[in-house]
Order: structure tokens, then C-alpha cells, then sequence
């Protein structure tokens, strides 16, 4: 059997589920056990900080009430209405960028004059602090959704674009070499080996972009004070003095952060098995 | 990129050249309410930061940068030093970094406001807990990664506790500490400007938002021009502060 098969067979099925394997699925057990445990002793020091009054009761909620209010929101209510609406922004822009990043990141990839002509705008572009552009945004697309997403777009469009750039920039002289020997023809190469061989590095940038998308959403929200996205809920939650439900929104607001960072790493350790297997393939 | 012939180079500036030329005509013939010229931007950035009082400006910015990174560092690096050290505490923590760490933090940013109200702690504590995490997470990953026969050495020449922490964990993590410290850097940049948009009566971020509110528009963009130069600035000074502290890990890694 070849290596790369992974179809499922009997002897694999049986391996799996042999006594030689539990041990690892235990120690992944101990491991969120342990997690969770600290989670319960983080919360505890909480409550025993505000017991103690070294923090201040009056301004920050005990955890129960937070987690609570959290749920009720999110069943039926705004917090619900706006998770969708900071979600939707943040996946509208993150589309959109990835076809400006990628599209330009090709256009500056292929062509040799075209990198040199803009490689000074996007070094000069990038690092710019995207929350620094919120008052410039709000001036062009006033208060709202247009604006949230403007920013997203963005700051999501320069990972992409600079990991495309990279991917086709970086590719390995021997994979070239060999195409243009088999006499393949430039249009061919381009489609056939270089594309898919930055494919691994354009997903990285779209992978870095997506939690910048959310965190750039939220900040738009912040910042503009509209859009009645989750950076709405937490700034109107607290300006009007309702501390459990300011609270609760930051809470939601890093659940849906660690969700995202949580889904992206698993889905780049299928892409970096596969960008791997590829490079083994090649050698 | 790297390789650019020096033609190549001058394309580039030459179409930033060409582009910025076209922007400032076009911006003088059509005169986009929301699109000024980039001299007329340029030539505001006196009035910008002078407008507010000299030392309203930059300096406050500044300060909080500077307070709240020395607090990060030093939580950061002895919080994650500690997880480094005695491992098993890796495995309780974890889960709660992760989450802190994923909440946006500008999310944050009105809890301090409601903590402390519009004040230099509110701009500082931000500015502290928005860019520990990079601090700590290469913390704990440096001092776990120092070399055991280091440490080994160390016990046997008869260091003490203190001494096996300052003269050896410490120096060897420091490396990755330093990369942490970067990235903490251009955190706290946004964190500052962020938290002074939203609740501040000084600062750049602060006269951004101002002249953005009175539709003072050549000002916003003299202001987000200035946090780019500041950027820059931050990364300069800290290439430097770099092979000043690690000269002699750079030393090292060039010898072997």
C-alpha cells in the first residue's frame, strides 16, 4: 500500500481502536482536564479578588451573572442580532479582500515590472496601523455597516496579498526548470504549477486575514460607535452603566475570537499535511 | 523583491512620484471634499500638532506607550517565565491565555472607561493588556526551550536559585523575548491611538477623532500620517535598542 493512501481499512480501523493507541486520546483528556481546571481556578481568583474587594464590585460583575446574561442574550435577543451582524461584516470584507489580495498579488507575482512599480506603495501601505484609518473611513463612508466593512477589507487585503506575492515569488527554481523543459507553455505553468504551488502561502495569508477581519470589525464598531454589531453592544452596554452586560459582550466577543483562532488552526494543520505531502511528492 | 536592479527601484518611485502628482491635481481641479491634497496634508501637520498645545499631542501618546510597555514587559516576562520554568503549570493555564488573548482588544476598551473613566491609567492599562500576550507567550516558549545541560551546569558549578534565573534562563530566553517585544511595540502603538479615540481628552488619537468630528479633513489625515512616522519611528529606535541588548547573541550565531 502506498504511503499517501489513507483510505480506511480493517487493519487501520483495528490499529486505531487497539490498546496501543489509548494512551495518547487519555493524555488529550488529562490535557482539557486540566484546561478546564484552570479555567474554574481562574474564575474562582475572580470572585475572591471581588470578595476581597482588591477590584471593585461596583464595576466588575462576578462571573456567574456575566456567563448568564451571555446565554439569555444570545438565545433570544440583541446580542444574538449582533454576533450576526459583526460576523457578516467581518466575512463580507474578508471575501472581498481576498479577491483584491489575491488578484493583485498575482498581477504582481507574474510580472516582474508591475512588482517593481508597486512593491514601494505596499511597503509604505502595510504597516499602517488599520485602527488609525477608522476617522478617515467614518469621513468617506459615514457611520455604519459600509464603514465596518471598508476597514475590514482593508486590513485584510495586505496578508493576503503579500503571502500570494510571496508564494509565487518564492517557489522552488527546479519546479520551473522542469516545467519549461517538458516545453510546457507559459500560460500552462502559470495555472498548472506555479498557482498551485503558492496555494499553500496564499492560504496562510487568508488564514492571518480572517481573525484580523473580526478584531478589525469589532474595533469599527468601537471606534464608530454604530453598525449595532458586537462593538455596538459592548460601547452602548457600558456607557450606559449596565456593567454585566458590557462584560458579557467583551466575554462573547473573545469566544468568537477564540472559535475563529480555534477553526483556522486546525483547518492550516490540514494544509500544511497536504502542502507537505505535496513537497514530498515533488522530491 | 530583493534582488530589484536599480531601474527597478526607480519605477517604483517613480509611479508613487506620478501617483501622488496625479492625486494632488486631480484634488485641486475636482476638490474631493474627503480627498486632500497631499501637500495641502503634509503642510497641516504643523497646525495638527500644535493645535491642541505642543505637549498635548505626541507627548501623552508617548508616555502611555512607554508606561504601558514597561508593564507589560515586566508582567510578561515574569508571569511567563514562571509557566516556562515549572511546566506543569503550562497545561492549566493554557486554555485561559488562549481565550484572553483571542478577545479583540479593543473590545476592552470601555471597560476601562468605565474602570478608570477618560485618564492616563484607562490609556495605560489598555496599552499594558493589549500587548502582554506577545510578551508572555515567547516567554514561557524561550525559558522552556533554554538548553537542559545549561541548567544542569549551572547546578553543578553551585549557582544559586536567583542566579541560575537572572545569569542563565533570563539571558538565554532573552532572544525571543526581544521578538516578543517587538510585536508588543506595534500593539501598543494601535492600543494607544485606539484608546484615545474612544476616551480621551488628549493625545494623537484623541485630535484624530477631534478634527474628524469638526470636518477638519486635510488635519485626520495629517494625524494618521503622523501614527505612520510614529510606526516607523518605534521600529527604527527598536533595530537599534536590538543589537545594542542581543549584540552578543548576534555575535554568537554569526561564530557558529
Amino acid at each position: 500500500m502506498p504511503e499517501g493512501d489513507r483510505r480506511l481499512t480493517a487493519s487501520r480501523l483495528a490499529r486505531r481502536w487497539s490498546p496501543a493507541s489509548l494512551p495518547r486520546s487519555t493524555a488529550l483528556g488529562k490535557r482539557s482536564a486540566k484546561g478546564l481546571a484552570g479555567i474554574v481556578i481562574f474564575a474562582s481568583l475572580w470572585e475572591l479578588l471581588l470578595v476581597l474587594r482588591i477590584v471593585n464590585p461596583d464595576f466588575v460583575p462576578s462571573v456567574l451573572p456575566i456567563v448568564a446574561d451571555t446565554a439569555t442574550n444570545l438565545r433570544d435577543g440583541p446580542l444574538r442580532e449582533a454576533v450576526g451582524i459583526t460576523l457578516s461584516a467581518s466575512a463580507l470584507g474578508l471575501a472581498i479582500a481576498i479577491v483584491f489580495g489575491v488578484s493583485i498579488g498575482l498581477m504582481m507575482g507574474l510580472s516582474r515590472w508591475l512588482n517593481a512599480a508597486l512593491s514601494p506603495v505596499v511597503e509604505f501601505m502595510r504597516p499602517m496601523p488599520s485602527v488609525a484609518l477608522v476617522p478617515v473611513a467614518i469621513l468617506i463612508f459615514g457611520l455604519g455597516f459600509r464603514m465596518t466593512v471598508a476597514l475590514v477589507v482593508f486590513a485584510a487585503t495586505w496578508p493576503i496579498l503579500y503571502n500570494t506575492l510571496y508564494g509565487l515569488t518564492h517557489l522552488e527554481p527546479l519546479l520551473l526548470d522542469t516545467a519549461r523543459a517538458l516545453g510546457l507553455t507559459s500560460s500552462r505553468i502559470v495555472a498548472r504549477v506555479m498557482v498551485p504551488a503558492a496555494l499553500p502561502s496564499i492560504l496562510t495569508g487568508v488564514r492571518v486575514s480572517a481573525s484580523t477581519a473580526l478584531i478589525l470589525a469589532i474595533t469599527a464598531e468601537i471606534i464608530g460607535g454604530a453598525g449595532r454589531g458586537i462593538g455596538f453592544y459592548i460601547i452602548s452596554a457600558s456607557f450606559a452603566g449596565d456593567f454585566v452586560r458590557a462584560f458579557s459582550g467583551v466575554f462573547m466577543a473573545g469566544l468568537l475570537g477564540y472559535l475563529i483562532n480555534f477553526l483556522l488552526h486546525v483547518v492550516d494543520r490540514h494544509i500544511v499535511a497536504w502542502s507537505f505531502g505535496y513537497h514530498q511528492q515533488e522530491k | 523583491m530583493s534582488r530589484s536592479k536599480g531601474s527597478e527601484v526607480l519605477l517604483g518611485w517613480a509611479v508613487i512620484g506620478v501617483g501622488a502628482g496625479l492625486w494632488e491635481v486631480v484634488a485641486h481641479v475636482k476638490g474631493f471634499r474627503f480627498l486632500p491634497a497631499p501637500t495641502v496634508v503634509f503642510s497641516s501637520i504643523p497646525t495638527f500638532i500644535t493645535r491642541g498645545g505642543l505637549g498635548n499631542v505626541i507627548v501623552p501618546s508617548l508616555w502611555r506607550v512607554f508606561v504601558g510597555i514597561c508593564i507589560a514587559s515586566f508582567a510578561g516576562v515574569a508571569v511567563g517565565i514562571t509557566i516556562g520554568y515549572f511546566s506543569r503549570l503550562d497545561a492549566y493555564s493554557r486554555a485561559v491565555i488562549d481565550f484572553v488573548r483571542s478577545i479583540p482588544v479593543a473590545a476592552v476598551v470601555p471597560l476601562a472607561i468605565m474602570m478608570f473613566g477618560s485618564t492616563d491609567t484607562m490609556s495605560i492599562s489598555v496599552i499594558a493588556f493589549g500587548s502582554v500576550w506577545p510578551i508572555l507567550v515567547n516567554a514561557v516558549d524561550g525559558s522552556r526551550r533554554v538548553d537542559p545541560v545549561l541548567i544542569d551546569t549551572a547546578r553543578v558549578s553551585g549557582l544559586p536559585n536567583h542566579g541560575l534565573l537572572f545569569r542563565v534562563i533570563l539571558p538565554a530566553s532573552l532572544p525571543q523575548i526581544v521578538a516578543g517585544l517587538r510585536v508588543a511595540l506595534a500593539i501598543a502603538l494601535i492600543m494607544v491611538i485606539l484608546s484615545e479615540m474612544i476616551g480621551s481628552v488628549q493625545g494623537i488619537g484623541y485630535h484624530i477623532v477631534v478634527a474628524q468630528r469638526g470636518f477638519r479633513v486635510p488635519q485626520v489625515y495629517a494625524g494618521v500620517l503622523m501614527i505612520g512616522i510614529l510606526g516607523w519611528l518605534f521600529h527604527l529606535a527598536f533595530r537599534i535598542l536590538e543589537r545594542y541588548v542581543l549584540a552578543w547573541h548576534f555575535a554568537r550565531s554569526e561564530r557558529s
